[in-house]
């Protein structure tokens, strides 16, 4: 028997993008809170000293990245109506909504995530496939930890191509509870191998369950 | 050229809260520079958490972009990190909306909301390479405009700015720009520009008028060098706040910053005068803003930007006249929406039960009070008109709403001060600790944090102790050094200041012409952000006075005398100078002043309004 709960989860998937990619998610969250304010919703608040809207997100981009992918969870009171255009309006367009619907899944079950980073190297794009065909030994950190692990562990797939001097590189990595890898660990393995990149760009495309199906 | 944000993208991850430089947030005004006559950039001489909290800032950007043919941008000083960054890159200051280098716009405007702001204001010029000297900016590009309670002495930065407003911008402003319009279109020169903007009331081109000195130091002369330019400036002000403008929309900043919340404005002016207080006797004459307006006004900005905190400001919330009926309707909107009501600036003698218990009904915030003096006599001489029956009363109201943190706010240095008022500080302190262990256990809670915090006095223009003289640096240790001994012993903390700014800030509010050699010489040596501590600079201070030939003493520790022609004498900010002599007379007397809703007290600012009186009754005309 299903447990009863006062509340309607709601699911959005965002981007973060243009301006909103130079704030953190400490600032998502709180620019999120307004927005479900100013969309006059029925939102759920949690009932603690200092009422706020619930709210989940997938794991939090570093500073400087961009995502068309972000997902977030909030709570409708039970009963509400979901007013999907009041909702899609009251976000900036840095922070533009591409969908919201009720989910029938949990967060917890994405397992991996699409990342495509965009860059300037001074060395060719297959000599960049060609490292990471081998074990590549970095130090990575947790909040628990600090060991030197092969990252390719945590690599699912990647794939690099080349235009104009600009390398392409589209990559799958871990992103689950137990397992996850930042792509700023794959900059890292460049610069320990000697390779120099510049200009830089980082943006999330998807999210995906175990099988590599797209999560919703 | 603007300037392409891609090219920023590794300086900006190489900064803290990177989000300050970017814009892009909620309700920011873009326009098409293409359909724009005026460009305007708002200058605000701090980092981007202090602007966006300014309410007063909300309002002018507003109120200038709701021209269509004017468009007025944000630009603010970057922390230290990130104006390393510019500068080291080679890349001028920017505003936040079109990332346009500040030196291509049309008027640069700069709002002082306060003196250790003033060497940011040439900083700022200096990233946008903009010429800091008036005289050196030729025509009427980069006309550069200074505005705000600090206008109201506008002579240490006379050198520098073009026009100051004084007064209240929201009308002005526009005047100002739509003339500024002309100007350019017809081919005006600048002088004749500045000549032509004095005709709007409030405006002061200080290149017109030239100050002469007495062998003493003190000023013999100040008149106009130009035929035509009027002797006397007198101040604007708004005559009716419910018609005026107030923004529909506010920018939602996407990072935390200092007041991250709605307000609304509840009256300009105060009903109290309080001798030291400068806000008190700039803003008058008192107008109110009905509830309605308020109330209509508080929705609107709720609505649109989402915010979960409504804050209402004033000079003294609990004197708005309606203050019940007030929070009854905001409350309206708040409650259910767990919007959280703050109302700072409540004086300690006239909040009631009610209302604390209402303002406190979604979140609990500490009381802060300030008695400003510990001894009565000392009270009475700043009529600051609260008793220790208004204390015990407030305290204990407070203490059995469950409230076990309580802030008292004094002031050392005051006019006539001895050691017996600042040892009575100690006692206030003592005082209050004691109530709270007199409330019943049941009702209180166990523990009590008491935090009496003691600045130090600057006297300021437009006020009756605008005459005084300074404690000096060894007056103000000696006194500290009591208070640390006096509280020793005593269930609560004191908290003390520095007085080195304090003495800065004091040079600068009655400062005069002659300080612009000493604040040049302080924007070489990179002074900016001075209001913050690790960035205020004493030595260096001493050594641009010391190259300047100019004496500080002078101008923080001397008193003047009532015949002494001041800096900003040729201002008329509405209180007139009879008035202020009769109050400082009153309060080397120990004589209190009534409020203005016991009876007007004569202060000559309703002469400003159209019909010749304020909310609180008419005003004989001095």
């Amino acid at each position: 028997m299903k447990e009863y709960v006062p509340f309607t989860d709601v699911r959005a998937v965002f981007e973060k993008t243009g301006a909103a990619k130079y704030f953190s998610h400490l600032d998502l969250t709180r620019t999120v809170s307004r927005a479900l304010r100013r969309s006059r919703l029925d939102i759920w608040m949690t009932e603690g000293f200092s009422p706020r809207p619930h709210l989940v997100f997938t794991p939090p981009l570093s500073l400087g990245y961009e995502s068309v992918c972000e997902i977030m969870d909030f709570r409708l009171n039970l009963g509400a109506e979901l007013d999907k255009d009041a909702f899609i309006s009251s976000f900036p367009p840095a922070l533009s909504i591409k969908d919201v619907y009720f989910p029938e899944r949990k967060l917890k079950e994405i397992e991996y995530a699409g990342y495509t980073l965009t860059l300037r190297a001074d060395k060719p794009a297959e000599q960049i496939s060609a490292l990471f065909s081998a074990p590549v030994m970095l130090l990575k950190k947790t909040k628990r930890s600090e060991q030197i692990v092969d990252i390719t562990k945590f690599i699912k797939s990647l794939d690099l191509s080349e235009n104009n001097g600009i390398i392409k590189m589209s990559a799958v990595l871990s992103c689950s509870g137990s397992e996850s890898l930042s792509p700023a660990y794959l900059i890292s393995a460049l610069a320990e191998n000697g390779i120099t990149a510049e200009n830089i760009s980082v943006c999330r495309t998807a999210f995906y369950d175990g099988t590599m199906n797209i999560f919703r | 050229m603007k300037i392409d944000m891609n090219s920023l993208h590794e300086m900006l991850l190489s900064v803290q809260k990177p989000a300050r430089y970017t814009g892009g947030e909620l309700f920011e005004c873009v326009k098409n520079e293409r359909e724009v006559d005026v460009r305007f950039a708002f200058c605000f001489p701090d980092i981007y958490d202090i602007a966006m909290s300014c309410l007063g800032y909300r309002i002018l950007y507003g109120a200038i972009n709701e021209h269509k043919n004017f468009w007025c941008e944000r630009v603010m000083q970057p922390w230290p990190d990130f104006e390393k960054a510019l500068t080291d890159n080679g890349v001028p200051l920017y505003s936040l909306e079109s990332k346009t280098p500040l030196s291509e716009f049309d008027i640069i405007g700069f709002t002082l909301q306060y003196e250790m702001c003033y060497t940011t204001v040439l900083n700022m010029l200096r990233l946008g390479n903009v010429p800091l000297y008036s005289n050196k900016r030729q025509g009427l590009k980069n006309l550069v405009i200074a505005g705000g309670p600090c206008a109201y002495n506008p002579e240490p930065l006379a050198e520098f700015i073009d026009l100051f407003c004084i007064g209240e911008g929201e009308t002005q402003l526009t005047e100002l720009c739509t003339l500024y319009d002309r100007a350019v279109k017809g081919g005006w020169d600048k002088k004749r520009f500045l000549k032509e903007a004095m005709n709007i009331t409030g405006v002061y081109a200080p290149a017109l008028y030239r100050t002469e000195y007495n062998d003493d130091g003190t000023i013999s002369a100040f008149t106009p060098t130009e035929a035509g330019v009027p002797t006397k400036i007198t101040k604007r002000i708004e005559q009716d706040l419910d018609s005026m403008y107030f923004p529909k929309t506010q920018i939602v900043p996407y990072i935390d910053v200092v007041h991250d919340r709605v307000t609304i404005e509840l009256f300009r002016g105060c009903i109290r005068g309080c001798r030291f207080c400068q806000a008190g006797m700039l803003c008058r004459p008192l107008r109110v803003k009905s509830v309605e307006t308020l109330t209509r006004q508080a929705s609107e900005l709720l609505e649109c930007t989402g915010h979960d905190q409504l804050s209402l400001c004033s000079l003294s919330s609990s004197d708005y006249p309606e203050i019940e009926r007030l929070v009854d309707e905001l409350l309206k909107l708040t409650e259910h929406k767990k919007i959280n009501l703050s109302m700072p600036s409540l004086r300690i003698d006239n909040f009631s039960k009610e209302l604390a218990e209402k303002i406190t009904r979604v979140k609990k915030s500490t009381f802060t009070f300030a008695p400003e003096a510990g001894s009565q006599r000392l009270r009475d001489v700043i009529n600051k008109n609260v008793t220790v029956e208004d204390i015990d009363r407030s305290c204990k109201m407070s203490f059995e709403n469950g409230n076990s943190s309580v802030k008292l706010y004094f002031m050392i240095g005051l006019p006539t001060e001895t050691n017996d008022d600042v040892a009575a500080i100690a006692d206030l302190s003592a005082h209050v600790v004691d109530i709270f262990f007199s409330v019943d256990k049941s009702k209180r809670n166990r523990h009590v944090t008491i935090t009496s915090s003691a600045s130090i006095f600057v006297p300021k223009p437009f006020t009756p102790f605008q005459w005084e003289a300074q404690d000096t640096l060894e007056q103000v240790f000696e006194k500290q050094a009591l208070l640390k001994e006096k509280f020793k012993g005593i269930k609560a903390q004191i908290a003390t200041h520095e007085p080195y700014m304090s003495e800065i800030e004091a040079v600068l509010a009655r400062g005069d012409r002659r300080l612009c050699s000493v604040l040049y010489e302080m924007s070489k040596s990179g002074a900016r952000l001075e209001a913050w501590d690790e960035f205020f600079d004493r030595q260096a201070w001493n050594a641009a006075f010391f190259k300047c030939g100019v004496d500080k003493d002078f101008y923080a520790h001397r008193k003047r005398g009532f015949d002494e022609i001041l800096p900003w004498d040729f201002i008329d900010a509405g209180v007139t100078k009879k008035y202020l002599k009769k109050e400082a007379e009153n309060a080397y007397s120990g004589k209190t002043t009534r409020n203005c809703a016991e009876g007007c007290t004569g202060c000559g600012a309703a002469r400003l309004t159209k019909g010749g009186k304020c909310d609180e009754g008419i005003c004989p005309v001095y």
